[in-house]
């Protein structure tokens, strides 16, 4: 009985050297690399600043397009320009902040082939491109609106194109919360 | 302790579905609603154009605009894939660490 528990408890030091030993051979492997390493980043960090910029920019181009459902005059562009200047300008600078973030480089599976370049989409984060059509619209907008009348059904496919846009820039910049 | 490979490998697609579960319903919204802004955009530039309010000018604007929305549409679905892949990783990873600690007796250094 006495030789069984020794046998016993042999056994469960040698067990316990042995998970130590495996323990401390992963962490001397890992250690080279940083065991931070072991995890993935393959976007880049979330901004809340950022988010906070989209929400505002997108209050005020809302409140835009209220007023302008009904259709626009060119005698009352003027009252509009400086509206239209603020949210073209805030989502463009939105737009260079999210370009010049830091972006991990993009995963093997992503990466151009051998001789390629790499796409936009792979070395930008695509709310970039989708600010930048935002900035695109609003201006076509405002260009159409400083001309002459804009009919509600046109102020319609702008509102529509804004939206899309919006949608896509504001769910990536939420998914970076993790 | 030995580390149960069964067990291991039961955590570790429990922790990864769990995951990949919620992301695969936020990316299904998304598409939806984006497919259906996109179908949307298709009706009233249409309904626009017939009504003679679109310039040639105008209508061709408005066509490359779609184009664009739709290849922005695309790259997202794409970048928010790469996020759900990055957080399934690290998911796997949290359950590797967490097992190789409980079975070694040693607290390691969180892997993030």
């Amino acid at each position: 009985m006495r030789a069984l528990h020794q046998n016993t408890h042999s056994q469960s030091r040698k067990s316990t050297a042995h998970a130590g030993l495996f323990a401390l051979v992963l962490y001397l492997a890992a250690a080279p690399l940083g065991l931070s390493g072991c995890t993935a980043h393959l976007a880049p960090d979330y901004d809340q600043s950022i988010v906070d910029g989209l929400t505002d920019a997108n209050t005020k181009t809302m409140t835009l397009f209220a007023s302008t459902s009904s259709g626009t005059t060119a005698s009352t562009f003027p009252a509009r320009e400086p509206t239209y200047n603020a949210i073209i300008g805030q989502f463009d600078a939105l737009r260079l902040e999210i370009v010049a973030r830091p972006t991990p480089p993009p995963p093997f599976f992503l990466a151009p082939a051998a001789g390629g370049k790499p796409t936009d989409s792979s070395s930008n984060a695509p709310s970039a491109a989708s600010l930048g059509t935002i900035v695109q619209t609003l201006t076509r907008m405002k260009t159409s609106d400083q001309a002459g009348p804009v009919p509600p059904d046109v102020v319609a496919v702008f509102k529509n194109s804004y939206e899309v846009s919006f949608e896509q820039a504001f769910t990536y910049e939420m998914a970076l919360k993790r | 302790m030995a580390i149960d490979i069964q067990a291991l490998v039961g955590q570790i697609i429990q922790a990864v579905s769990a995951q990949l579960g919620k992301d695969v319903s936020t990316l299904e919204g998304f598409s939806r609603d984006q497919v259906e802004g996109l179908a949307r955009q298709a009706q009233l530039i249409a309904a626009a154009s017939a009504s003679g309010h679109l310039s040639k000018d105008d209508l061709d604007f408005f066509l490359d605009n779609l184009k664009m929305l739709a290849r922005n549409f695309a790259d997202t679905l794409a970048a928010l894939g790469v996020i759900a892949v990055e957080k399934a990783w690290n998911a796997a990873v949290t359950a590797l660490w967490s097992a190789i600690g409980k079975a070694a007796k040693i607290a390691l250094p969180a892997p993030f």
